[in-house]
């Protein structure tokens, strides 16, 4: 029996938008309204079947909130194939923090693939990122979604595009 | 120095005990090679030699072998924490694994409650921004409410000063027609209601706006007060009512307060008091003693209860809605006004017991020189009541001008008429007239703009403004613009004329 294919995914993003909630709601497909941050790093894995046809194994790595890249996180990012850059809707601060991230992220790990996931669709009333972000975020060519990890809203369809691009042939 | 056995292999224990240390050896091919220490406790119960490392052990996925790194705190399988030390050595790379559950339970501790308060810290933020957004968009309304007020006010107050005035000429002629008087005296009361209505709902916006200003001058107390008294003593007579106005004999005539505001509350309170009283007795006790002036209005009228109380000091607001006409502004405004001159207004009252209002604010006592005390004597003696002059009238509404005509020809003055600003300008220029009166709201040039054009062109004699805005921000204009005094529509044809005695015989 061949070995399945493995690919290391990290999700980053500022603390609070909702990282550990979307490996929940993927992995278990369930929802904890309570708060807690996570420190470090927790690895879930789920295998999952593309419509590439190649069976893929994420190995999920939810890293610890942060607006910059630590020392610390830089070494759990080492090795990442792909990764979900998570943004709170209702907060604007952390997609101007995503945009940092996802430069010093560039600079490490080069053109890997993303998806920018601006999670909480289930409270858009108060959301400060408005549908013109959104676009000018496409505009660049960027693979962007908006996503609700309390009512499931595109957070598989968020995986399952990074697992396309990663067993592309 | 070399530790004796006995203590490296108990320091040694105790390392294992509290680190449970697990030594992962792995070949060139991710393959491991051998291992040391318990697996089992990091959530790893069937390892074997040859297994693939990375399928094993999750953190080692994308892991090379060039460079050694740590990972401080990753969750293992059975939810611990561990310190994952990579280090490359020759053919064999090593993951060290160490306990860090303890202290990772203390950092994150420390970091959820951070973030919590960084994440309430941007609520706040966020609620602050709309509270300021929500409290713009309330000024605005409120401005736009007072600019719709004072609009209305304009609209209200001259045709109440053609309506007034006429009764009271009317009044004057049809001494003979006791009838007519009577329907007059109806007509008179119908707008003096009307207005005092107006007057009222307008202080309360300007009061919501911060627009009410309060300029303390010297005033003369015993004259506002024997004027509060001839105000009541008619409507005392016609109610049945015992008025009594009690005044210390302690008690300062001049002092610095604000005249207009002072008499405005007196005539709410005393009126109030008047106004729900049926029988019995009416009583105001005005007291001065060093620099403070206090005032107790009484009457044998219903009462307010207790709960009744609290409200009736809020706009729009009645002790009852017992058939009594009103908006139920005047001891809203009261308050305010009082608060305002430094003071408080409080009242005591029990059902069937009457009221009693109380208010205490400051009075300084204004003490004149001799040389102005002397000079105010000469200038009194100058005036000569009804010396005739020139008059120009700057109003462009046909039933006023008709009327201050009437009376100010009766007076013995000659009046020149203006129909704008423009024409006001140019007549008095000409003429150079010992008075002008001068309405603000003009079509063309209004009454700011011809002032100060007349100002600046040298006309020296006074020039009054008339005006239907009750707004202080257009008394302070008139004032710039450099009118001498500012006289308010409706308009009181006797106190015009006496105004006009006043200013002219003054300049003459």
């Amino acid at each position: 029996m061949s070995a399945v294919l493995s690919k290391k995914v990290c999700l980053i993003g500022d603390f609070a938008v909702g990282k550990t909630s979307l490996v929940a709601r993927f992995i278990h497909n369930v929802f904890s309204d309570k708060y807690l941050t996570t420190l470090g790093v927790k690895i879930d894995t789920k295998t999952v079947e593309p419509e590439t046809g190649v069976s893929l194994k994420m190995i999920i790595w939810d890293i610890a909130g942060a607006d910059r890249l630590s020392t610390a996180d830089r070494n759990y990012l080492r090795g990442a194939d792909a990764y979900l850059l998570v943004v709170d809707g209702t907060r604007r601060d952390t997609l101007i923090a995503a945009l940092d991230l996802k430069q010093a992220v560039d600079r490490m790990l080069g053109d890997i693939p993303f998806v920018l996931l601006v999670n909480k669709s289930d409270l858009q009333s108060d959301w400060e990122i408005t549908t013109q972000d959104i676009d000018l975020l496409k505009d660049r060519n960027w693979a962007v979604l908006t996503s609700s990890a309390m009512q499931g809203d595109n957070v598989e369809l968020a995986f399952t595009l990074l697992a396309e691009e990663l067993t592309k042939p | 120095m070399t530790l004796p056995f006995e203590i490296a292999r108990k320091l040694r224990q105790l390392a294992t005990d509290r680190l449970r240390p697990l030594v992962l050896i792995i070949d060139r091919n991710m393959r491991l090679s051998a291992w040391s220490g318990d697996a089992e406790f990091y959530g790893f119960p069937a390892i074997n030699v040859g297994d693939d490392a990375q399928q094993t052990f999750d953190f080692l996925t994308g892991v090379d072998s060039k460079e050694a790194f740590d990972l401080p705190f990753v969750a293992m399988p059975n939810g611990l924490y561990a310190h994952v030390d990579i280090i490359p050595g020759g053919q064999y790379l090593y993951a060290v694994l160490m306990d860090s559950s303890e202290e990772h339970a203390r950092q994150q501790e420390l970091q959820q409650k951070a973030n919590e308060l960084a994440l309430l810290h941007y609520t706040q933020t966020a609620l602050m921004k709309e509270l300021e957004k929500a409290k713009q968009l309330a000024d605005e309304a409120s401005e736009a409410k007072g600019r719709f007020i004072a609009s209305m006010s304009h609209e209200f107050r001259v045709p109440l000063t053609s309506l007034l005035g006429y009764c009271s000429l009317l009044r004057e002629r049809w001494q003979d027609h006791q009838q007519d008087l009577q329907h007059l005296d109806a007509i008179d009361r119908g707008a003096k209601h009307l207005m005092a209505l107006i007057n009222n709902v307008l202080d309360q916006a300007r009061i919501e706006m911060d627009e009410t200003v309060i300029t303390p001058e010297s005033a003369d107390l015993l004259l506002i007060a024997n004027d509060i008294r001839s105000v009541f003593e008619p409507i005392a007579a016609q109610k049945k009512l015992a008025f009594k106005f009690a005044i210390s004999n302690e008690f300062a005539r001049q002092v610095l307060v604000d005249d207009t505001r002072l008499r405005q509350v007196l005539i709410n309170i005393v009126g109030n008091a008047f106004k729900y009283t049926q029988e019995g007795s009416v009583t105001v006790d005005m007291r001065w003693h060093e620099g403070r002036l206090r005032v107790v209005v009484t009457d044998t009228g219903p009462g307010i209860s207790y709960q009744q109380q609290g409200h009736v000091f809020k706009a729009f607001k009645r002790a009852d809605q017992s058939g009594q006409s009103g908006a139920g502004l005047g001891l809203s405004i009261s308050k305010r006004l009082v608060e305002l001159m430094g003071g408080e207004l409080s009242l005591v009252s029990e059902p069937g017991a009457g009221c009693a209002f109380i208010f205490d604010l400051p009075a300084p006592e204004v003490n004149h020189s001799a040389d102005e005390e002397a000079a105010a004597v000469i200038v009194n003696e100058g005036k000569v009541a009804g010396q005739a002059g020139v008059i120009l009238l700057a109003e462009d509404n046909d039933d006023i001008v008709e009327l201050i005509r009437l009376y100010l020809s009766e007076a013995g003055y000659e009046l020149l008429v203006a129909r704008d600003g423009e024409q006001a300008t140019q007549l008095a220029l000409e003429h150079q007239p010992d008075l002008i009166l001068m309405d603000m709201n003009m079509p063309k040039v209004d009454g700011f703009t011809a002032t100060r054009q007349l100002r600046d062109s040298g006309f020296d004699n006074p020039i009054v403004a008339l005006t239907a805005s009750p707004m202080d921000s257009d008394r302070a204009r008139a004032r710039q613009a450099g009118c001498t005094e500012y006289v308010l529509k409706p308009i009181e044809m006797a106190q015009l004329v006496a105004l006009a005695e006043r200013l002219t015989t003054a300049n003459a």
